[in-house]
């Protein structure tokens, strides 16, 4: 190696390091409060599962009615988890590559500080019955402009960042990253804006409800979830994206179906005849085209170095949530068919499948992959132990094969059960509940592995990781032997 | 790192050209709000304008027929003659629990002729929704 080149390689390492640095507390703290509120959003689902089953389980407790306990497990399970470790992930990604350090720490954690005492109070709104009874939106308004400012406060130094960056050349990741950072400004602003300070009727009120759930999922939590699939991949098998007109295409074609997505689930009302639930059903399994071109793309990355795969953990998340983010592209089209499965699917528990398979089986997965990728080199320690991560991995694995699929497949029983007139309607809540059974213990099972992750990553902030040179890999015949490429 | 493209004015111009992309949206949807203002247009809108009314009517019928004032006026009056109330027994065969004695002795008696039902002191049309 040249004297020229080692120089180069000692400046790139010094400048990794001082991003590392610059952003160890922000992105440390996201990650962990989000694993905190993950186990409750996780303790809430269980709840509400069990509810569905056998009613009168807590049933003197008016905080742990059904009605209240859901909508605080989806409202924690989206800003509590999914946003804080969008934003952990999100701003680390954008600093590395912009190879810029961050400037603001200080005022990304506080606005972390206020976003969770925010949505500590959302929640808390929701147990106390002063739920707005909007999915996904059912935080009290006065909780909103506090989400928006906070986000704000958090994103902004990433856009900097991303137009003061070394060079004029923009990665596939940063694409699907800015795009979020700005999508998600416009979905939260309009869709808030419309129900809480205008007067808005209450069918449109329920149609933009639909399409904020939506445009949420997939122009701010899907295209985060595949920015980092498209910057893990390339990194730790050393191999580039094999096609970046795929990744173009891929991308543009996100950004122009997503936002025409999600009114599909009013079919049948009458709003402005069917040409908007008809349109959003078009959108929705148009969705299945970019999704597709990610996992593609993203696939034929880790299979041109097939030998990294059985070792890194970061690598075995990744290809799960690829793989969940496959599934979401076959239920897409599978369950937004107007006029065969729409009908059976619209009123079912089909669309909480599809959305624990978004949020948890697809998005989550990656992001785990990114905590096990950036945590060792943010913290300067290597993870305790490759048991733990291998729990985790295939405890959540089982438990949201078991979710996803029991909810998708049972709500089309349900929805034939609903279609099926002569029947009394109990049969309906009755074909449901082995499934709802079967939910509650995977629910159980994705808990235990979670309480550990929260666990394993609280010790890594506290300093209490392994101080090794060598990564901790799933393969325990090569553990301690590969060297650490940060 | 190239320094004409990193510096100050540039990082300061993009924090405020991003807080504006955000704000953009808010203003945007406030003119959307504002230059929208009309009145009902559709079928849906134009039959809940008349939903709306027929509802306040009702509600401002009931209101007067049985208003709130005598309800506590009454409750007044009423509520401290009940405690002191003795439970009287049940006349009519329909409200009397199966099984009891006053049961027994209606079975015991001959079988008389129901009474006819009484018929509704004013009969209203039902209101078209």
């Amino acid at each position: 190696m040249s004297s020229a080149s080692s120089a180069t390689a000692l400046s790139d390492a010094t400048l990794r390091a001082g991003i590392d640095r610059s952003l160890r507390h922000p992105v440390m703290f996201f990650l962990t409060s989000g694993a905190a509120w993950l186990a409750v959003s996780i303790l809430l689902a269980i709840i509400a599962s069990i509810k569905v089953h056998c009613p009168q389980f807590m049933d003197d407790c008016e905080y742990a009615s059904y009605g209240r306990v859901f909508p605080a497990h989806i409202n924690t399970l989206i800003y509590g988890w999914g946003f804080q470790a969008g934003f952990g992930v999100l701003i680390w990604l954008m600093a590395r590559m912009s190879h810029q350090e961050c400037r603001a720490a200080g005022t990304i954690l506080t606005a972390g500080h206020v976003w969770n005492l925010v949505v500590l109070l959302g929640t808390i709104g929701i147990l106390d019955g002063r739920g707005t009874g909007m999915p996904w939106m059912e935080f009290p308004a006065f909780v909103w402009p506090g989400l928006l400012l906070c986000y704000c406060a958090i994103v902004v130094w990433s856009f900097i960042q991303f137009r003061v960056r070394d060079g004029e050349r923009s990665y596939v990741a940063q694409w699907y990253l800015l795009g979020a950072m700005i999508w998600f400004p416009w979905v939260f602003i309009t869709a808030n804006g419309l129900l809480f300070c205008a007067s808005t009727h209450p069918l449109m009120a329920a149609a933009i409800n639909a399409w904020f759930k939506s445009t949420l999922m997939f122009l701010f939590f899907i295209p985060i979830a595949i920015g980092t699939a498209y910057y893990l991949a390339p990194k730790l098998t050393g191999r580039p994206i094999p096609s970046t007109s795929l990744a173009k295409l891929g991308f543009w074609s996100l950004a122009v179906v997503a936002p025409w997505a999600g009114m599909q689930k009013l079919a049948g009302v009458p709003l402005t005849g069917v040409f908007l639930p008809y349109l959003g059903a078009a959108a929705t399994v148009l969705l299945a085209v970019p999704l597709a071109i990610a996992v593609a793309n993203i696939l034929r990355t880790i299979y041109s170095s097939e030998e990294k795969l059985p070792k890194s953990p970061a690598l075995h998340f990744t290809l799960a949530g690829l793989m969940g983010l496959l599934l979401l592209a076959v239920a897409a089209i599978a369950l937004n068919l107007p006029g065969s499965s729409l009908k059976l699917t619209q009123f079912s528990i089909s669309g909480y499948g599809f959305e624990i398979l978004a949020l948890y089986g697809c998005f989550s997965f990656m992001m785990f992959g990114a905590v096990y990728f950036i945590v060792p080199r943010i913290t300067c320690r290597e993870w305790v132990s490759s048991r733990l991560i291998n729990m985790h991995f295939f405890f959540s694995a089982y438990g949201i094969v078991a979710i996803a699929f029991g909810a998708l497949f049972g709500g089309f029983i349900q929805g034939s059960a609903q279609e099926a007139w002569l029947q009394p309607w109990e049969t309906v809540t009755d074909v449901v509940r082995p499934y709802a059974a079967v939910s509650t213990f995977a629910w159980c099972v994705i808990l235990f592995s979670n309480v550990f992750f929260f666990l394993h990553l609280a010790m890594m902030w506290l300093g209490r990781g392994r101080p090794c040179g060598a990564p901790t890999l799933l393969d325990s015949a090569a553990e301690h032997a590969a060297p650490a490429s940060h | 790192m190239d320094p004409t493209r990193d510096n100050p004015l540039l990082r300061f111009n993009t924090f405020w050209w991003a807080l504006w992309t955000f704000l953009m949206f808010a203003v945007l949807l406030a003119a959307v709000i504002l230059f929208n203002r009309k009145p009902p247009s559709n079928l849906e809108d134009a039959a809940a304008v008349a939903r709306y009314a027929t509802r306040d009517k009702w509600v401002e019928a009931q209101s007067a027929a049985l208003p709130a004032e005598q309800i506590a006026a009454a409750i007044a009056k009423v509520a401290p003659t009940l405690p002191a109330a003795k439970p009287t027994a049940v006349e009519r065969p329909d409200q009397v629990v199966p099984g009891s004695p006053t049961a027994l002795k209606l079975a015991a008696e001959p079988a008389a002729t129901p009474a006819p039902a009484a018929a509704p002191a004013e009969t209203v049309p039902p209101v078209k929704p």
